[in-house]
């Protein structure tokens, strides 16, 4: 799932760790979902979503456009 | 969120990451060593290692998501392996073969067509191994894969 948290980071010049901090997990983590290579779980895609003040459809794209009900 | 000063920090989480990386590296030492010989004391701290890396995987409560998502995805792979091997046993014991590999693995000696044949079940520490070498070998790939 592709995501904005690379960008959200830079703009507030904090390193893997330094978010990894803010989110409790570990530097690791953050590099996984910044590669896209792990998705967070919803716990914790909450928790970025309050840190960076962001809706989390706004941090995350799942990249389905379509409606509640699947219509495009 | 209240502050919680038992909260672990993210170089306290990274830890578990890299003990298990410690372990992947002792795991390989430990392949090496069932197939030459290397002297006790090697082959037992690296036994240790790769004990220590297991544990942390099941006991550690400083870890994070991505590092339970690992675990789990490479405890999966690894059930599969002992899967593979309870059919590959299940086959030997059910077929003729069964009788004909424990006479060999018990030397050659009559032996009773029992379930405590053939050889144990081969090595239990070639098992141990083998299912600890596949646990670390995902956990490695799925951790550095792009």
């Amino acid at each position: 799932m592709k995501n904005q948290l690379k960008v959200l980071r830079a703009m507030r010049n904090w390193s893997q760790a330094d978010l990894g901090e803010h989110l409790d997990v570990s530097r690791q983590a953050v590099n996984a979902i910044e590669t896209g290579k792990y998705d967070p779980s919803l716990p914790l895609a909450f928790k970025i979503s309050r840190l960076f003040e962001q809706p989390i459809e706004e941090i995350f794209d799942d990249g389905f456009d379509g409606g509640p009900n699947g219509e495009a | 969120m209240a502050y919680d000063p038992t909260t672990p920090t993210e170089s306290e989480r990274s830890v578990a990451y890299y003990i298990v990386g410690a372990g992947a590296v002792a795991n390989a030492a430990l392949l090496f060593a069932q197939f030459v010989a290397v002297p006790r004391w090697i082959a037992g701290a690296c036994i240790l290692a790769v004990a220590a890396s297991l544990l942390v995987t099941v006991f550690s409560s400083r870890d994070d998501d991505y590092f339970r998502h690992l675990s789990l995805t490479s405890s999966r792979f690894a059930m599969g392996i002992i899967a593979i091997w309870f059919c590959v046993a299940a086959i030997i014991h059910l077929g003729d073969g069964g009788h004909f590999v424990g006479e060999l693995a018990a030397g050659g000696q009559p032996s009773e067509n029992t379930s405590a044949g053939p050889a144990g079940w081969f090595a239990a520490d070639t098992l141990a191994v083998t299912v600890a070498t596949a646990f670390h070998i995902r956990f490695v790939f799925e951790r550095f894969r792009r």
